[in-house]
């Protein structure tokens, strides 16, 4: 029941601004709906009155919350108007009117669906959620305030969030899932951390100090308590500090109780006279009440009766005040024992008969057996066994009834848990089905890439095999071309240089035979003394024409033994020829003059050389036989086609046209033609003769 | 399952040895053509100093055959000659 008691405190406390903040609230609201003139902006500031009378005075704040909600129809205010209706659920939730709550939670929820606002979705599911925590429906209550998390996480509202995890948490803890609350209450806390929240960080700290002692880990409990208890101290809220207290205080005679330590129970004792002492200097109701209920029942275990009583008067005396009913009772009740234990059965009676009579009224059954247990002993001390009897009946009776209800409700909760579980492990079931097939559907499609790529791979593969293998082909192919190509030329270099050597050979025995010729002309000549002028001439004749195919041989020779003949052997061969020619002939002057530019190294083959010389000779010889020049110029020059050589005499010259072109002329032209060079002749009568080869 | 896994491991490991073999077997390739085309291209300068050889050479046969011709016809001249003057001696 304590616990109960202590847990609704926790979750208004999350939402309510306390009394006192209030009050000044309140003033000044209503100062400011006194200076204003509009009705809505009235109506705005009256809502917010209302709101703020929700932690002092429940019924002024329902009138306030009707006011509102008729305000809005006239001035057509939708959405303060559904505001009006979540303040009247709010309101009649925490003054556990739980039809009148859920009638304005559906109204509330109606309205939702036309106006779709996140902020008020939030407050609903918050508030239903408080609802169904004072209906005991605990799973329900936690799922709402899993929905106004799921909001907050989405707007990245940290305080809701960090609100949403606590509630959740309270349920867990009513749903014995002490581990899932502690799981949420630390997430809370770190939210609390990261917002640098100290309030909210304690009050976390305090949860868990709670759940510690639902766990019945006290020193634990005690040790998170104390943390919450110094962060509250150095904020300096005294209803937070008070609240500490009580807790700390709570803890202190449960652990006294348990290990029947009567110092531990002076030590609850100071922690609640603290919290009294805080709740009277502050003016903080509440406090003051839990402080009075908790000092009654501590002193009670202290066997200090009388002072047991009279924190109870204080307690009944408050709460009377306060017109709560609920507190009146217990404290009745509270206070019939204490008489009771202080022998002052009248009084005890008394409190406890209208304790009953409120109890069977409010339809508590908690409270009714624990009187009517208390009025069961009172009667047994009074020595009336028979009324003893009857009340210890009346309480079995309201005992069984409340555990025959409790196990409905427990048996129901069961079902529902159950049911609940059965379709998660079914959604479960699906899921894992599910999952196994698209883990299915991507292996065969990895199966399928894979094979794709292998044979992608393969066919790459099998396409620069291929490429290879006709490379290689083609490579050998060419390859074998090129080598029988070779061959075949080499071979026919062979035979051509064969044919060459025999030539040779021919050439020299036709050599040395012309010289035995000449050698035995000249013998026949001057051994025999012919005196035969014909036969002498003829004899010079023939040893003239053998000396020139000698020479002819042996030029032919000597350009044929050389692979390359350079400017240089030309030029002192055709230099060699005109000395001789100057020597043969009278009267004819000879230059030869070579271009200095030219290179000397410049190479022609051994056939181009031959034939240049040819020409060049033949040109001389042309000149020096019919041309009768007193000059003949040999040039060498570079010309920008090639290689100028230029024979050119002072001569009698010719008419081309006249000319009939004789074996000279016509060797001259082939030789040219024969070496790709370009021959030109140039004469007119008496202004000589010039022979020009370019090549 | 197991069998599945390791049938797709099996596929990319072949596929990834194929890959690696298919990239020897391209640069095996290039290293190929460029042995070619070096081998080629000696073969190809062979050819053509041999072909340069064959050209001079043919051109050197044909001068040789020219002054074998031009060497005959003179020797059969001064052949004539002699026998013209051995004649005139024996009338003298």
């Amino acid at each position: 029941m304590k616990k109960r008691v202590l847990a609704i405190i926790f979750l208004i406390c999350n939402y309510l601004i306390f009394s006192q903040n209030s009050l000044k609230s309140i003033d000044s609201l209503q100062l400011e709906y006194n200076s204003l003139k509009g009705k809505k902006s009235k109506n705005d500031i009256l809502y917010k009155i209302g709101i703020e009378y929700l932690s002092i005075n429940l019924d002024s704040s329902l009138q306030i919350f009707r006011r509102v909600i008729k305000n809005s129809k006239i001035v057509n205010n939708d959405t303060l108007e559904l505001k009006g209706y979540l303040g009247m659920a709010k309101a009649f939730t925490d003054k556990t009117m739980i039809d009148s709550a859920d009638y304005y939670f559906d109204v509330s929820e109606k309205s939702l669906e036309v106006i779709k606002s996140q902020e008020l979705q939030k407050s609903l599911f918050n508030n239903k959620g408080i609802l169904l925590f004072h209906k005991s429906e605990y799973n329900l209550a936690a799922n709402e305030f899993k929905k106004t998390l799921a909001i907050a996480e989405k707007e990245a509202d940290l305080n809701a969030q960090s609100r949403s995890y606590n509630n959740i948490a309270i349920c867990m803890s009513y749903l014995g899932k002490y581990h899932a609350a502690l799981e949420m209450h630390i997430k809370s806390a770190k939210i609390a951390e990261e917002m640098n929240d100290r309030i909210g960080l304690a009050k976390s700290y305090n949860n868990m100090g709670l759940v510690y002692k639902d766990l019945n880990e006290l020193e634990k409990a005690d040790e998170y308590l104390l943390k919450s208890l110094l962060i509250k101290r150095e904020e300096g809220n005294p209803i937070d500090i008070v609240g500490s207290y009580l807790n700390l205080g709570a803890n202190q005679r449960a652990m006294g109780d348990k290990l029947k330590d009567s110092s531990m129970l002076f030590k609850a004792r100071e922690y609640f006279q603290e919290a009294l002492k805080l709740s009277i200097s502050s003016g903080y109701l509440r406090g003051k009440n839990n402080a009075y209920v908790n000092l009654a029942l501590v002193e009670s275990t202290l066997k200090n009766y009388e002072s047991s009583i009279a924190y109870g008067q204080k307690a009944l005396e408050l709460a009377v005040a306060s017109k709560d009913y609920d507190k009146e009772m217990v404290a009745r009740t509270n206070l019939g024992d204490a008489y009771r234990f202080n022998k002052q059965f009248n009084l005890a009676k008394q409190q406890l008969l209208q304790a009953l009579k409120m109890a069977e009224e409010s339809q508590n059954l908690y409270v009714k057996k624990e009187v009517l247990l208390i009025l069961s002993l009172l009667s047994k001390e009074q020595q009336n066994f028979e009324k003893a009897l009857g009340y210890y009946e009346e309480y079995h009776k309201v005992n069984d009834s409340i555990s025959s209800s409790e196990v409905k409700k427990n048996v129901d909760q069961l079902e529902a848990q159950y049911q609940n579980e059965l379709k998660e492990t079914e959604i479960q079931t699906q899921r894992a089905e599910l999952a196994e097939k698209e883990l299915n559907l991507t292996r065969k499609n990895t199966q399928i890439i894979g094979l794709g790529i292998l044979v992608s791979v393969l066919s790459l593969l099998g396409y620069l095999i291929y490429k290879q293998q006709k490379l290689k082909n083609k490579q050998l192919q060419k390859d074998s071309e090129l080598k029988i190509a070779l061959a075949k030329i080499e071979s026919q270099n062979r035979l051509h240089e064969q044919r060459i050597r025999i030539s040779r050979d021919l050439h020299d025995n036709i050599g040395a035979q012309l010289t035995f010729i000449i050698s035995s002309i000249e013998n026949l000549q001057y051994g025999f003394k012919i005196a035969n002028e014909k036969l002498t001439s003829k004899l010079l004749h023939m040893s003239a024409f053998t000396k020139e195919t000698i020479y002819e041989l042996r030029d032919t020779i000597w350009a044929m033994n050389k692979d390359e003949i350079t400017l240089e052997d030309l030029q002192a061969r055709i230099s060699n020829f005109i000395d001789k020619a100057d020597l043969s002939s009278q009267g004819i002057k000879f230059e030869f003059n070579t271009d200095e530019a030219i290179s000397k190294d410049l190479e022609f083959t051994s056939v181009k050389g031959m034939n240049i010389y040819r020409i060049l000779q033949e040109a001389i010889h042309n000149a020096i036989k019919y041309a009768e020049p007193s000059l003949v110029e040999i040039d060498i020059n570079k010309v920008e086609q090639g290689i100028l050589f230029k024979v050119a005499d002072n001569g009698k010259g010719f008419y081309m046209q006249n000319i009939k072109q004789g074996n000279g002329l016509q060797n001259m032209k082939k030789r040219a033609e024969d070496i790709g060079a370009e021959l030109a002749i140039e004469s007119n009568l008496d202004m000589g003769t010039t022979i020009s080869l370019i090549c | 399952m197991e069998f599945d896994i390791l049938l797709i491991h099996g596929l990319l490991l072949l596929a990834l040895i194929l890959v690696c073999f298919s990239v020897k077997v391209f640069f095996n390739i290039m290293s190929f053509k460029r042995k070619a085309h070096k081998e080629n291209s000696v073969l190809m300068k062979d050819l053509e100093v041999q072909t340069q050889k064959l050209k001079l050479n043919s051109q050197k046969v044909l001068v040789f055959d020219n002054l074998t011709a031009l060497l005959m016809k003179r020797l059969f001249k001064i052949t004539k000659e002699l026998l013209a003057v051995q004649k005139m001696i024996f009338i003298s």
